[in-house]
């Protein structure tokens, strides 16, 4: 009697676990990433977006990043990332991903997203950039080359390479 | 006939005598030999039917997602190496940069001696050269490839021009992005409409899924759309019913789709020794402007390294915004220091001849879960140190030609300010994976062709092993990297096996 209840107790307990893991991925997970979600982009959650307001800075510091300026980037960041095909998009959020798991901000020593100031965030790609690991240095030049890539890209920034393709030969 | 898979509201079906995969140098091309010959072809691409009135911005945030892999941002798996793939009617030769070599005569050599392949292409070269208007570049070259000649001439080193394929070129710098005066003799303005008056069929938008075959004959393709911005497939299918197909989807788009498509490869050796002419980049600020993005891409280039151990051809690649930023692997003020003297800062690359040591086994073709295909490049100490020789021979080109300073583009790299320094400095860099920058145009291999079909995935002709009507048509073909930009030896070898 006493061994059947453990068992029963036993199977319970398993079930109820895999009763709140499937709640967890199945309704709580995807309930946090639509709350988490911003309307008019594609592939930038809320998350993202203060990732970004703490990763800019620190990649391209020339630049007042005051919210129209972000927002701005962040608009031009979210068309170039939904262009690209699924499985890229997929890395590029286990890029983002890497910041919000915590053991992770652990060792990179940084504090929660909203907290990081741009010296905090320069130690921590600096630490990536010269880790042992190729993966952590994927993820430091993988960041650099993206935002770089996007700020570059915008034709409004030419003015300030002195670049403008000779269109007027044309 | 343009079928466009983006407009397409129903499934398609088309019968043809040929069906070939890819509008790139190799899949035009024969598309264009045989139409001539009375067949009737389907041609189905994956990318975008662009002509030259939609290159007239001369940007490259609208080409690289229009025109390129992934955006221009395709990688190995370990994110490693960049590689610049085109995805468009006239795939690479839409948006290359017109530097047209015949196959150097060692690698033929080295092909004959080692894979019992003997090829005799000069009729077909000269037959290609003439189709694609490929011929000496008498205008004088731009600034950046100049200092390239300045440097190896003052070293009293071999350097060369090279030919075009150009006609009536406005020397503008833009060829990558696409040409917008159509000089660029790509396959869009030269076999394209030859083939399309021919009664051919052109697909674009359509991206290969498998080909069906039953006891070594292919029966049909299975294609999807590429609907809205192409980055997603869509929900309408093509089939292409024909006597024979060609497979000629690039050298990563080839081995993966006859992976997909399941095909009997005895040799085991589809997707392998994929090859890549991985390139190490070095950069030098110049008290005069170079406006590197200006003039003609690549009109000089020298061999004096090619042909050692991991030697590496010496070029010169345009310097536009978007290709500097990514390829800078500085941050912050660093980064942006350089980028602000992008118009007094001259760039060189090294081209390492990927696939003649025995140890030099280059990449292998993968699938993912969802079918795409991923590259895994294997990485080895011999290539490190190739690429440490190249980053001093091109500081040595530099000085010589007067630079001020220069910087390997290493994520450690400073910028140096003279010869010894320079070589002390790349003595302390590691060139591992990752920690230097290591960029690729050329992709070939991974379906190479041979006289044993226990070694070699296609016959020489390009045939699949076991199979009556499935053969490849581009650079897939190579049982080796090229040793030299790749265009030509496709087009060379397409006009021997199609002619």
């Amino acid at each position: 009697m006493m061994k059947a209840s453990r068992r029963t107790f036993f199977k319970s307990s398993v079930a109820l676990a895999a009763a709140l893991i499937a709640w967890r991925q199945g309704v709580l997970v995807p309930a946090q990433n639509q709350a988490k979600k911003i309307e008019v982009f594609h592939f930038l959650n809320r998350e993202d977006v203060e990732l970004l307001s703490v990763v800019l800075p620190c990649l391209l510091p020339f630049r007042n990043w005051d919210v129209a300026t972000l927002a701005h980037f962040c608009a031009r960041f979210d068309g170039t990332i939904s262009h690209m095909e699924v499985e890229v998009q997929k890395e590029i959020r286990q890029l983002f991903d890497v910041f919000y798991i915590a053991p992770m901000r652990w060792w990179l020593k940084l504090p929660a997203i909203k907290k990081i100031t741009p010296a905090q965030m320069e130690q921590a790609l600096e630490k990536l950039q010269s880790s042992r690991l190729p993966d952590f240095r994927a993820i430091a030049l993988g960041l650099n080359e993206l935002v770089c890539g996007v700020y570059y890209s915008d034709p409004a920034v030419e003015s300030e390479l002195d670049y403008a393709p000779p269109t007027e030969l044309l | 006939m343009i079928l466009d898979g983006a407009s397409a509201f129903s499934d398609q079906k088309l019968e043809a005598d040929v069906c070939i995969i890819g509008s790139g140098a190799g899949g035009a091309y024969a598309a264009a030999l045989l139409s001539a010959k009375g067949l009737r072809v389907v041609v189905v691409e994956e990318g975008p039917y662009q002509k030259t009135s939609d290159f007239k911005q001369m940007r490259e945030a609208k080409a690289y997602p229009e025109l390129y892999q992934e955006l221009a941002a395709r990688k190995s798996a370990d994110k490693a190496i960049n590689i610049l793939q085109g995805r468009a009617v006239g795939g690479g030769t839409t948006v290359n940069w017109t530097t047209c070599f015949r196959t150097p005569k060692q690698t033929l050599y080295h092909w004959r001696e080692n894979y019992n392949l003997t090829f005799d292409l000069n009729t077909h070269f000269d037959a290609a050269e003439k189709r694609f208007s490929i011929h000496e570049w008498d205008v004088p070259p731009n600034m950046n490839n100049s200092i390239l000649e300045i440097g190896m001439h003052r070293l009293g080193r071999e350097y060369g021009r090279i030919k075009r394929n150009v006609r009536g070129c406005y020397n503008l710098g833009y060829c990558g992005v696409g040409c917008p005066t159509g000089a660029k003799q790509s396959q869009t303005v030269t076999t394209i409409p030859d083939f399309l008056q021919a009664g051919g069929t052109l697909a674009p938008r359509w991206r290969a899924l498998r080909l069906r075959h039953h006891l070594g004959k292919v029966s049909r393709l299975e294609a999807i759309n590429m609907p809205g911005i192409g980055n997603t497939p869509g929900m309408i299918k093509l089939t292409v019913h024909a006597k024979q197909f060609i497979v000629a989807a690039g050298g990563i788009g080839t081995p993966s789709l006859l992976m997909r498509s399941r095909i009997n490869d005895e040799s085991a050796m589809l997707g392998k020794r994929t090859f890549l002419h991985p390139s190490v980049v070095s950069g030098a600020i110049f008290e005069e402007p170079v406006e590197a993005h200006l003039g003609a891409p690549q009109s000089i280039y020298s061999d004096h390294f090619l042909w050692r151990s991991y030697g590496f051809k010496l070029e010169v690649p345009p310097v536009h915004p978007v290709l500097l930023a990514s390829t800078i692997l500085q941050r912050g003020q660093a980064h942006r220091e350089l980028m602000l003297q992008h118009k007094n800062m001259q760039v060189c690359i090294a081209l390492q001849r990927d696939g003649f040591e025995e140890d030099s086994i280059g990449g292998e073709v993968k699938l993912k879960s969802d079918g795409s295909p991923v590259l895994h490049y294997t990485w080895n100490e011999k290539m490190g140190e190739g690429f440490r020789a190249a980053l001093v021979a091109m500081g040595e080109l530099q000085f010589a030609a007067g630079a001020k300073q220069v910087l390997p583009i290493h994520s450690a790299g400073k910028s140096c300010a003279s010869m010894d320094e320079l070589r002390a400095h790349l003595n302390t860099l590691s060139m591992e994976r990752l920690k230097l920058k290591v960029v690729s145009a050329h992709v070939m291999g991974g379906a190479c062709f041979g006289v044993d079909q226990r070694t070699s995935v296609c016959d020489p002709s390009g045939r699949l092993w076991g199979y009556d009507n499935l053969q490849v048509g581009d650079g897939s073909l190579f049982p080796t990297s090229i040793g030299a930009n790749p265009m030509l030896s496709i087009l060379g070898q397409i006009h021997r096996i199609y002619s």
